[in-house]
């Protein structure tokens, strides 16, 4: 009892003086104020202040270490002077960032028909193929470049663009026929076409297909190309021209994409290689407008014939063998049904009759049976 | 044809096996010469549980239904020792009774199927109509087909078993028509014409002559 007392009281204690504590509120806390003083000399010397009197005596406020004031060392290279030569680490439009923008303007009158070779070689591109550069304008390392990112803007965009390169000094021929370019990958709904000349963006032409264009207002479309083709023409460097460009089209083209999506029901059309049925129809009907780049404005959209394709068209050719497969085994379970239901009405429903024919001669003194029959002993499994 | 004692072949019109001498008069000595009722189930060793002797009952009726001319009854008892299922079988066709809405069944389109669950053996006795019909080896098809089931002491399986293996091979032989249609005289379908008939019954015309071995007994 008297160790309870004890320990009880000391308890008692401990919550006195705990009390006690708090009770003496926090103006006694050691916390840092600011007095009369202080606010003077900080009024009077803002640097003083910066400091926080934390600084010594005399010492800036603004403190820089003195090593990186001085020279470059071995380890550190010296920021003030840039290297002489960064082609190999930055891409070429970065190094002549400094440089003043010229747009090359190209004279009409040193236009070449692209060659027919070349013209083939766009005709029979792969329909996968969404850069198509047949004169080799560009490395094998840039094309994978362009058609990688056309590829990344194919994934997630309703909108198909397709690109084709040309020379700073060729043109289209006058019966180019965009219908037949990349095996007619065109002929399908929600396409765009951009034809491009290498290093000269101003003769940039842009093609819409007709369910695009039916729904867009002319002046949108044709927006569009001037918009891509003003950032196109901020760059001096052709490959970064040419970047620029694509970039700026595949931002309008989803800003048109969200557009139409309300009033065009856009159907999104997987990339798939060009149903065969669809190149014969192609060259029997002969495209009615004809795409000849030097009569058209610059900034004009244009869409020829035969890229308008019927919805049921497509809808042909998307059969599936899943679909044919499911209809085959809905067939199936519904003739394996309905010879159920047959066989089970005719067990109930139907007689057997056996056919008239002489029975056996009596033998073995038996009336009815003759012992004719089977046994077996199943308990040694085997037949008797 | 075999004899039900000792298997042996025996010849047309025999009285008696000329081998061990069978005859329905030995079996009579052991059984008596009486008449016995056939019921359709009978249960005498008491191995057929409520649900099996149901499913059965249910399923010799959708079966007398199918054929009318025949019945079958099933069988499961504890033979004395001279008495084989087959000899048994033999000796309950020629002196059973069926009795089927008043009127007695022929036997000789009955079928017994027999089950002696000591001795271990299984058999199917034929009447006279049905040995042409029902060949010997379709016969142990059937039979073999249950040897899972008899084994594990299932006799009501090995009977459905057994039964509906005998329900195709006579829907193969037979005719079929609605019921309540007239009635017309069903001909012998081309493939299951009695093979191995006496030589004194002649063959159908448009048959071509045919050397099947012999399967019956």
């Amino acid at each position: 009892m008297r160790i309870c007392a004890l320990v009880t009281l000391g308890i008692y204690a401990g919550f006195g003086a705990i009390g006690f504590a708090t009770d003496e509120g926090p103006q006694h806390l050691p916390t840092w104020t600011e007095d009369g003083w202080q606010a003077h000399m900080n009024a009077a010397d803002p640097s003083r202040r910066l400091g926080g009197l934390l600084w010594p005596d005399g010492a800036e406020a603004f403190y820089v270490l003195p090593q990186l004031r001085e020279g470059s060392s071995a380890d550190s290279p010296d920021l003030a002077q840039p290297p002489a030569d960064l082609t190999g680490f930055l891409p070429p439009s970065l190094i002549r960032a400094s440089e003043p923008r010229v747009a090359r303007m190209s004279t009409p009158a040193d236009l070449q028909d692209l060659s027919a070779d070349a013209v083939t070689a766009a005709y029979d591109s792969s329909p996968d193929t969404l850069f198509i550069d047949p004169t080799y304008q560009l490395t094998a390392h840039e094309r994978d470049d362009m058609e990688r990112f056309l590829s990344f803007h194919d994934r997630d965009a309703m909108i198909t663009a397709y690109v084709l390169l040309i020379g700073q000094h060729e043109k289209l021929p006058a019966d180019f026929e965009a219908a037949k370019l990349v095996q007619g990958g065109l002929l399908k709904e929600n396409r765009c076409l951009l034809v491009v000349p290498h290093g000269d963006p101003q003769r940039a032409r842009l093609f819409f297909t007709s369910n695009l264009h039916r729904d867009t207002a002319p002046v949108q479309l044709s927006g569009i190309l001037a918009d891509c083709v003003a950032h196109g023409a901020s760059a001096s460097d052709p490959q970064e021209q040419l970047h620029r460009l694509l970039v700026r089209l595949s931002i309008r083209l989803f800003w048109l994409e969200n557009v139409l999506r309300p009033a065009t029901k856009l159907t999104e059309v997987p990339i798939r290689s060009v149903v065969a049925a669809d190149l014969p129809k192609t060259q029997e009907t002969k495209p009615q407008v004809t795409l000849t780049p030097s009569v058209m404005p610059t900034t004009v959209t244009e869409v020829s014939a035969p890229l308008l394709v019927s919805d049921a068209a497509i809808r042909d050719t998307a059969v599936q063998p899943v679909e044919w497969l499911a209809l085959f085994g809905l067939l199936t379970a519904l003739g394996g049904f309905a010879l159920f239901r047959w066989r089970r009405y005719k067990m109930r429903h139907y007689e057997w009759y056996l056919p008239d024919i002489p029975t056996a001669n009596p033998r073995l003194g038996g009336l009815s049976s003759g012992g004719a029959g089977a046994w077996i002993n199943f308990g040694r499994g085997q037949s008797i | 044809m075999l004899c039900p004692k000792c298997a042996t072949q025996l010849p047309e019109l025999t009285a008696a096996c000329p081998k061990c001498g069978f005859c329905a008069a030995e079996v009579d000595n052991v059984l008596g010469n009486q008449a016995a009722t056939i019921e359709p189930i009978m249960d005498v060793a008491a191995c057929l549980r409520l649900a099996d002797r149901n499913k059965l009952e249910a399923l010799l009726d959708d079966f007398e239904r199918r054929f009318p001319q025949v019945h079958i009854a099933l069988f499961v008892g504890v033979l004395p020792p001279p008495l084989t299922p087959a000899t048994a079988g033999f000796w309950l066709l020629n002196h059973g009774v069926r009795i089927k809405h008043g009127k007695r069944r022929d036997n000789a389109m009955g079928i017994l199927i027999l089950i002696e669950p000591t001795s271990g053996q299984a058999g199917i006795s034929l009447g006279y109509g049905l040995e042409t019909l029902l060949p010997t080896s379709s016969l142990t098809a059937a039979l073999q087909a249950a040897t899972h089931h008899l084994q594990h002491a299932n006799f009501g399986a090995a009977f459905r078993s057994i039964v509906r293996a005998i329900d195709r091979l006579i829907r193969k032989a037979a005719t079929s028509r609605a019921r309540g249609a007239p009635f017309v005289p069903v001909t012998p379908k081309p493939h299951h014409v009695p093979l191995g008939l006496p030589q004194h019954i002649t063959r159908p015309a448009q048959l071509p002559p045919k050397q099947v071995k012999e399967e019956v007994w």
